[in-house]
């Protein structure tokens, strides 16, 4: 159960228009590294996690880029904000603009639409939690490519707050991950599913007798 | 299907019932009896997550109102059984 909290989780105050730069951080709203594929893709992998540490970390880190999916969001409206029919011609913004206005849809850079294939949720907690760790590197590496775009102070600033948010989760996967592995068989983490079969290898082969 | 645990099931409905006036709110904002509704309901919901709150842990985040981390504390809502 959800309750929303109305306020953003770092502040957004931009106040020169830049529908440009829009067009590239909108790739983290709907994006292949995207926020809301992060948030979904812990969501999703929670009920497959058979320990409490890592229950716990796949919700509080999925609330939390739910919120950042929303500072993403608020970004692009203020860089869109006001826009003239010159400066969307101008700027290369004219083929989101035909599509959505100044609404703000989930989309990579390139155009692309979201999609659930940008994230997986294997039912197997070492492979989604790998997967996870990944994905905050990969956000970490968007928002490094973002930063290199950006002049404006006031863009920059909330952009690097998220990408400080990346490490920090880096970090506590890692240490979800850890807490699964001290579960299980330190010779062979995937001797078995520990969400599928726990205790057992997966193959139901009998010995001869 | 009413829950197990009767304070948890007081939660679910003062807690459904502050959801309904709320949507009701948003779109009737000078309706006085749907106010006053809300300021009743808002009482009994927040009454309702305490008591569930001092048996069986936090409901938010925010709310761990103890020296150890209760948050990650099983069962999660998605397992049943509560």
């Amino acid at each position: 159960m959800w309750r929303y909290e109305k306020r953003l989780q770092y502040p957004v105050n931009i106040s020169q228009t830049n529908p440009k730069l829009a067009q590239f951080i909108i790739s983290q709203y709907g994006g292949p590294d995207g926020e809301s594929a992060a948030s979904m893709r812990y969501l999703s992998q929670r009920y497959a996690m058979p320990y409490d540490k890592g229950k716990a970390i796949l919700t509080d880190i999925g609330t939390e880029e739910l919120a950042h999916w929303e500072i993403i969001a608020a970004i692009v409206h203020q860089l869109t904000r006001n826009l003239t029919p010159q400066e969307i011609e101008e700027s290369g913004f004219g083929p989101y603009y035909i599509d959505h206005t100044t609404g703000i849809w989930p989309q990579a850079a390139g155009g692309i639409p979201f999609n659930a294939c940008e994230f997986q949720s294997k039912g197997d907690p070492i492979t989604d939690l790998f997967e996870d760790l990944a994905a905050e590197q990969k956000a970490r590496t968007t928002y490094d490519n973002i930063l290199r775009m950006v002049k404006d102070h006031d863009v920059c600033d909330p952009i690097r707050f998220l990408r400080e948010r990346e490490i920090v989760h880096f970090q506590r996967f890692g240490e979800a991950l850890r807490d699964v592995q001290d579960h299980l068989d330190s010779r062979n983490f995937y001797a078995f599913n520990p969400a599928f079969d726990p205790g057992q290898k997966p193959c139901g082969c009998k010995k001869n007798q | 299907m009413a829950c197990k645990n009767p304070l948890l099931q007081k939660v679910y409905e003062t807690g459904f019932a502050l959801d309904e006036i709320a949507l009701y709110l948003d779109t009737h904002p000078a309706d006085k009896q749907a106010m006053e509704y809300y300021q009743y309901i808002q009482k009994a919901n927040q009454d309702a997550v305490s008591a569930y709150e001092q048996s069986y842990g936090p409901l938010l985040i925010n709310q761990v109102n103890s020296n150890t981390w209760t948050w990650a504390n099983s069962p999660w809502p998605w397992e049943g059984g509560m």
